[in-house]
């Protein structure tokens, strides 16, 4: 594990002289500063130190570079010096160059032993010191700019950010291929060697020529074939990219549909409760007032006919039975009242009290005479009218609980990638894998024939040869050196795949805790392009994650290349973090780079502070730094301390 | 010099499952290589390197 305990910078572009110090090793170290302050400057001026040339491209203009300050005196040296301690060692490495001089200037290392004196490394040993810290030719997973971290796993055609490339260097797969080129060579030299001494020279020859030919043919139609395969795989991800967008279309239309019915059958389900609910109230209303009737007039009655009897007027209703009344037939009926029923309720029993007595005697008699029979109907009416409603709110519930998830689906379909035609466009993909496919088979078909070809004119070549016995032992040695090719080839393919498999796991141990859970794991197929998997073994395009997501898939191969496939841990240095995506989808790039640095140091370059210091938890940044520019260069300053 | 070549490295030649000395030879190969990792190969170097390799597996 290499850790930068410190770093001092003295006449680098802006820098006149400033010193940064590291107190932990690993954390968050946030940087903030103005645009030209000397944030990307700082990084490459650590680069400096370590290769000698420039890696950011701010300050670099069409390949060239000037590293020194312009105040400087002539006198003076441009120098970088860092403190890294390696596996509990601590070096020294400064570099220094003179101004006008050549940019990349002399880089001088030392160890300090464990009497605390340092001493200077030579050449080889300060190169393999600057190898622990990082190898220059995978320096780009570790030094870079946010705002192209996604292009760590995009496979375009730029060596630094080949994906198979950068895992070649890394794993050493690459060592392979040298091998092979290399033994390759040999053998050409061997041959070489066995015509200069052999008697059958023109037949070897012209033996060699055609084996070398018939080898060129299977080596143009191996990579034909690779590349037609490559083009079949292609055409099939694309096959099942736009299935799945279509099925997701259909998907989506029938829920579309779905939706729209379940909204009408909702609305019209609404219309018949208020309904029920209208004619419940309704039924509530006539039985209050037929009760109030039966309770009320039974004994007014009485006394009205004693009233009669006498030739007297007729006594007033007493507002306390009517209130007794009222309350016993809103037990009657398990009915709580609305405001708005209970203000009718009061405003009808002040009416009765208005109403002519009389009338309102002959009222109450003529209702009082229906009440009897009408009573239990009412209730059994309203009995059916609170079932009724009570099944339609639950089929409504149902309904809005069936709308709610079909939203839900809708929400999560991305239905805008849908091409102009699909249906066109995929019978033209359909015809394309089977003209690709076709070659492969031809091509695999001739390959045999070539093979077998090959084996031939080896034989017969080894024959000539072997009439010869001063070639006879070169001979065994290229044949040997042939196996050994044919072995290397056989590694090379089991390496492959155990890279890939551990490459996808170590990405995905990171990655996954910031994806969402429809995700199950990632796919890295031959060509390493990586792809999502979704639940049920579905392949979707990396594509379809946020900003943010993809960013920290950058992180995650990043952080997986430099520890999961056995390299030590080395800081990350990044500038622009949050470089070209909104701040909503910080979040994700957030929570990666505070799980990454709790193993390694993580320096972050970035405009504001501020909002920086902001998304990361207070725990997790161990120092933050102010730069900015003064008449004396670039200065550094603990932010927060006054 | 198998705790030169990476994990990784060693168990895909396992993986391979080759003859013991093909296995020998692979990984000294691959040893060598890493060793002159980024220095350039003249034929000399070249030769000299897989003769010397294959004498000793003779010798074996």
């Amino acid at each position: 594990m290499a850790v930068i305990t410190s770093v001092q910078i003295k006449n680098f572009r802006t820098y006149k002289n400033a010193e940064v110090d590291f107190r932990d090793n690993h954390g968050v170290y946030l940087f903030a500063g103005n645009n030209m302050a000397g944030k990307s400057t700082l990084l490459n001026a650590i680069n400096w130190c370590l290769y000698g040339d420039i890696l950011l491209h701010s300050i670099k203009n069409e390949g060239y570079y000037d590293v020194a300050n312009d105040s400087m005196d002539e006198s003076e040296l441009t120098e970088v010096r860092m403190y890294v301690e390696i596996e509990d060692r601590t070096y020294s490495f400064r570099r220094s160059v003179k101004k006008g001089a050549l940019q990349d200037g002399a880089l001088e290392v030392q160890m300090r032993g464990d009497d605390g004196n340092w001493s200077r490394l030579d050449s080889i040993s300060a190169g393999a010191a600057v190898r622990s810290v990082l190898p220059k030719e995978i320096r780009h997973l570790f030094f870079f700019n946010g705002e192209q971290l996604q292009d760590i796993y995009t496979n375009n055609d730029s060596k630094e950010h080949n994906l198979k490339n950068n895992v070649y260097k890394v794993s050493e797969i690459d060592l392979i291929d040298y091998a092979t080129s290399h033994l390759s060579y040999l053998r050409d030299l061997y041959l070489r060697e066995i015509k200069k001494h052999n008697s059958n020279s023109e037949k070897i020859d012209k033996l060699s020529e055609d084996v070398k030919s018939i080898e060129a043919v299977i080596k143009a139609k191996t990579e034909s074939l690779a590349k037609n395969m490559d083009k079949v795989t292609e055409i099939t991800k694309k096959i099942n990219d736009l299935d799945a967008i279509l099925k997701e279309t259909v998907d989506a239309r029938h829920l579309l549909e779905r939706r729209d019915d379940l909204t009408a059958e909702i609305k019209d389900l609404d219309g018949q409760i208020i309904e029920e609910k209208m004619n419940k109230q309704d039924l509530v209303r006539e039985y209050f007032h037929k009760t109030i009737l039966h309770h009320d007039f039974k004994e007014y009655r009485e006394a009205l006919d004693v009233a009669r009897e006498k030739s007297l007027i007729p006594p007033p209703i007493d507002p306390k039975i009517t209130s007794e009344i009222l309350r016993t037939g809103i037990c009657i009926c398990g009915h709580t009242l609305t405001d708005e029923e209970k203000k009718n309720i009061e405003a009808q029993d002040a009416e009765y009290k208005q109403r002519k007595e009389l009338q309102f005697l002959t009222d109450g008699i003529y209702a009082f005479a229906q009440v009897d029979q009408a009573l239990p109907p009412i209730r059994f009416a309203y009995q059916d009218i609170c079932e009724k409603i009570y099944d339609l709110t639950d089929k409504r519930d149902r309904k809005a609980t069936e709308l709610k998830k079909v939203n839900e689906q809708l929400e999560v379909m991305d239905t805008a990638n849908l091409p102009d035609d699909p249906e066109l466009t995929r019978t033209r993909y359909e015809e394309n894998l089977q003209k690709y496919n076709m070659f492969i088979i031809s091509d695999k078909n001739s390959l045999e024939d070539n093979r077998a070809e090959l084996k031939k004119a080896k034989t017969e070549l080894e024959k000539a040869i072997s009439k010869d016995e001063s070639s006879a032992e070169i001979e065994k040695r290229r044949v040997k050196t042939d196996e050994l090719i044919e072995d290397l080839e056989l590694v090379k393919a089991k390496m492959e795949t155990m890279i890939r498999e551990k490459l996808r796991d170590q990405t995905w141990k990171t990655f996954s805790k910031i994806l969402p859970s429809e995700y199950v794991g990632i796919d890295i197929d031959e060509s390493y392009k990586i792809s999502l998997v979704a639940e049920g073994g579905k392949i979707r395009s990396v594509n379809r994650a946020s900003t943010g997501q993809l960013k920290a898939l950058g992180l995650s191969l990043v952080n997986a290349l430099s520890t999961g496939l056995g390299y030590s841990e080395a800081p990350l240095l990044i500038d622009n973090l949050y470089g070209d995506i909104s701040d909503t989808h910080y979040t994700e790039l957030t929570e990666m780079v505070s799980n990454l640095s709790a193993k390694k140091q993580i320096m972050i370059m970035n405009l504001d502070m501020e909002k920086v210091d902001h998304e990361f938890k207070a725990e997790v940044v161990k120092g933050r730094y102010m730069l900015e520019k003064t008449k004396d260069g670039t200065v550094i300053e603990e932010y927060g301390n006054e | 010099m198998e705790n030169y070549l990476n994990e990784d490295m060693m168990k895909a030649i396992e993986a391979a499952d080759l003859d013991k000395d093909d296995e020998e030879l692979v990984k000294k190969v691959l040893f060598q290589e890493k060793a002159k990792k980024s220095q350039v190969w003249s034929e000399g170097d070249a030769a000299e390197y897989m003769n010397k390799l294959l004498l000793e597996q003779e010798e074996a």
